[in-house]
């Protein structure tokens, strides 16, 4: 559960996406931490508050921020993800936590493929590196990435990748894929 | 006369007998004198008569006069009487009048002030001996005729008042709880301090509001879970403006001792009014010492303040209020004490604890909230306490294991019973309260290792030192 | 036994670390991914959550947001319970390295050699 004792760096990937997209499976296969949220504490808005009436279930919409942790071979160097919601009125939670983060990861539903745009706005404001990962559902129809990246408008250079966010090695790939671009964006290391 | 006439006739013809024209002349006077005599007959008849007559109507004026005197006389009498009546009249009357007058300016008043301070002495009649046992029947007749009429009018005032105040104040309850919630959600997202600073503002308005449901007679507050008792306190606390000066220490054997559901709200809005009072009567510089105790009939939260105590009197009243006994109407608490001992008495009175006051070892008020067996229950053990909730003074294991084995995090099991996995602990969150006083028994009798089962096994290094004691 | 229903209404609010403060003390400010460490015994005088964030951080080093997420707090009070520590000189706090340093190529080069060789 704790750091490296070898004064590790820490570094910070955002995982965003709208509500119920995946985000926290996502975090949880990659986390070799029990992923940390704090949903549980957290009680709806708007419930009805009056003497009689019982709370039917939870009905609160998971706002927490999960976070997970990699540590990478070698000890020295820890990946923090950060599931964060994309919606515009976390904006101020999405600027405090992205700062200073390598770039971001997007989650879509090609089901409901306009609910991930707030957060590609979001990114692109803030002018992070970003790609664009298709979370999987059991009942999602057949993908055609193409088709995506054209509704997206994503940038070629923008990674678009497939996933399931139940099982770590896509997510990996996710993740690898993500790093590349990140690794592209950055400037060429001139020789001196 | 008569006879004086005849001799004066008589001697007249002797004289005169020589004379004959004197002797006619005589005669003729004989006559003459003869018809004089009868005139002067008559005329002396007459006025004897008339002497009679006139004796009679003097004997009659003199009986009129007599009987005149004697009436006078009577009717003098009779307006000396009515004289003297007319003034023993006059007395009552201004008796009377006098009696109205303090009865209109001091008796009423005095016992309409007296339905709200029973200590205020409501005057007598002012002459308890001039006064008839009428006037003093019908004196008091209209005193009790008046208190009934302001009781009525103060209890109809009241109630009008009471149904405002518990529309108003469930209402913005709700809205202050829905703010609580949505202040909850984003300080887990949001970093910034005074998103923290907000919601203790929020919370010192919806302690308001709610010991203002109280005392309307509406539903206080929201429903809870069996609650540790611990965490009860420290819920308390947080209500308070100066809650950084109270320390609670907590002396339960049992960590896990819980407020059973439907009284765990009610004894959080208590506490929160003692600790409040607490705090509002004494220096802002000195503690407020809380002491969480566990004793054989049930548990006692101590509240001991170092203010400057309350007069007998005062003590009084509260311990009045307290009882539930005392009845509360809004329009007799301008008081922030006396509201607040009202909504302890009230509280303590539909949920069926206690608390009483007495002057504190400390100098200041001691308050002492007592919760029977039968509100008490044990929690679930999964479910974690509060990080902000004091531990058990007595309990050694550290909340963290620290030895080699890294801490982990058990991740909430359901509330729901596990079947399978059958526990000597008496079950927790008993939801009646025979169940709970079982679990409540079971656990005084000692017969169960139910302790030793509660706590985690302390780590590889052993338990960690206890808690700093509170020397206070 | 019935179970109840609806989340667990909160008891204790987590401003109750602030004790009452506006802000936490000391000059180093801390955020979501500072390093707490246990540097030295705990200090009299503190008990409770305190000594819980001490206890939580002396085997190892965890960030505020892992530290708070154990604490089940939020980032914000875990910032006072941790400033107060450190003022006392008993917590480490190391500044968040990703804030200290521009992401430069030879650190997403390490992570994306880390994270090919975790495959």
């Amino acid at each position: 559960m704790y750091l490296p004792a070898t004064d590790p760096i820490l570094m910070k990937l955002m995982v965003t996406g709208p509500f119920g997209v995946g985000k926290t499976t996502f975090v949880r296969s990659l986390s070799e931490i029990p992923t940390l949220h704090t949903e549980e504490t957290m009680t709806a808005q708007g419930i009805p508050v009056d003497d009689t009436a019982r709370i039917p279930g939870k009905t609160a919409t998971t706002v927490a921020v999960d976070f997970g942790r990699l540590t990478l071979p070698g000890g020295d160097l820890v990946l923090y993800l950060f599931g964060t919601p994309g919606q515009r009125r976390f904006l101020p939670l999405w600027e405090d936590l992205a700062r200073g983060a390598l770039g971001a990861l997007v989650l879509a539903d090609t089901r409901r493929l306009a609910d991930a745009f707030d957060a590609m706005d979001l990114i692109e404001e803030a002018g992070l590196p970003y790609a664009v990962a298709v979370n999987r559902f059991p009942d999602t129809p057949p993908i055609e990435l193409d088709k995506i990246r054209a509704a997206l408008d994503l940038d070629p250079a923008t990674p678009l990748i497939e996933c399931d966010a139940r099982e770590r090695e896509g997510c990996l790939d996710a993740l690898i894929a993500l790093t590349e671009h990140v690794l592209d964006r950055l400037p060429q290391e001139t020789a001196p | 006369m008569v006879v004086i006439v005849l001799a004066l006739l008589a001697g007249a013809a002797l004289t005169a007998g020589p004379l004959l024209w004197s002797a006619r002349r005589a005669a003729h006077t004989a006559r003459a004198a003869e018809q004089r005599a009868a005139d002067a007959e008559q005329r002396c008849a007459a006025a004897e008569r008339r002497a009679a007559d006139a004796d009679n109507r003097a004997r009659t004026a003199t009986a009129r006069a007599d009987d005149a005197e004697d009436r006078a006389h009577g009717a003098d009498t009779e307006a000396r009487a009515a004289e003297a009546h007319r003034t023993v009249a006059d007395a009552r009357y201004a008796a009377a009048v006098r009696e109205l007058g303090h009865l209109a300016h001091e008796r009423i008043p005095a016992a309409a002030t007296a339905l709200n301070h029973p200590r205020t002495p409501v005057p007598g009649p002012l002459d308890t001996t001039g006064g008839t046992d009428e006037l003093h029947h019908a004196l008091d007749t209209a005193l009790t005729a008046a208190v009934r009429a302001v009781l009525a009018e103060r209890e109809r005032t009241d109630a009008a008042a009471r149904a405002a105040l518990r529309g108003a104040a469930s209402k913005i309850q709700a809205l202050l709880i829905q703010v609580r919630s949505l202040l909850e959600e984003i300080q887990l997202s949001v970093d910034d301090p005074r998103l923290l600073a907000l919601d203790f503002r929020n919370e010192l308005t919806l302690r308001r509001v709610q010991s203002l449901a109280v005392l309307s007679g509406a539903w206080p507050g929201m429903t809870r879970e069996d609650s540790p008792l611990a965490e009860l306190c420290v819920g308390a606390q947080s209500r308070v403006a100066g809650y950084a000066r109270i320390e609670i220490t907590n002396h339960l054997r049992e960590p896990r001792l819980a407020v059973a559901a439907r009284a765990a709200e009610p004894v959080a809005i208590a506490l929160a009014e003692i600790l409040g009072n607490a705090t509002a009567y004494s220096h802002p510089e000195t503690r407020v010492v809380v002491s969480i105790e566990q004793g054989s009939a049930g548990a006692l939260v101590v509240v001991d303040d170092m203010g400057v105590g309350m007069e007998p009197d005062q003590l009084e009243r509260a311990g009045d209020l307290l009882d539930g006994q005392a009845e509360v109407l809004l329009t007799e608490l301008g008081d922030p004490p006396q509201a607040g001992f009202a909504v302890v008495g009230l509280l303590c009175r539909q949920f069926g604890f206690g608390c009483r006051v007495e002057p504190s070892p400390y100098g200041g008020v001691r308050a002492i909230l007592r919760l029977p067996a039968d509100l008490l229950t044990l929690t679930d053990p999964a479910a974690p306490l509060s990080a902000l909730a004091p531990r058990p003074i007595t309990q050694t294991t550290p909340v963290f294991d620290a030895g080699d084995a890294l801490p982990t995090r058990k991740r909430r099991s359901p509330r729901v019973p596990q079947q399978d996995a059958p526990s000597p602990l008496p079950s927790p969150a008993g939801s009646t309260p025979d169940r709970a006083r079982s679990a409540w028994s079971a656990l005084q009798s000692g017969t169960l290792a139910g302790r030793s089962a509660a706590h985690t096994s302390p780590g590889p290094e052993g338990p960690a030192a206890p808690e700093g004691v509170e020397t206070p | 036994m019935t179970t109840p229903s609806g989340p667990r209404r909160r008891l204790v609010p987590a401003y109750l670390a602030t004790q009452g403060r506006e802000l936490a003390p000391g000059r180093q400010t801390l955020d979501r991914l500072s390093i707490l460490h246990a540097a030295a015994d705990l200090p009299a005088g503190l008990g409770g959550e305190h000594r819980q964030l001490w206890e939580l951080v002396r085997p190892g080093a965890l960030t505020v947001a892992e530290a708070a997420a154990h604490l089940r707090l939020p980032v914000s009070a875990t910032i006072f319970i941790a400033a107060d520590l450190a003022e006392r000189g008993a917590l480490q706090v190391r500044a968040p390295i990703p804030s200290a340093q521009p992401v430069n190529r030879d650190l997403a080069e390490r992570l994306l050699s880390g994270l090919r060789a975790l495959k």
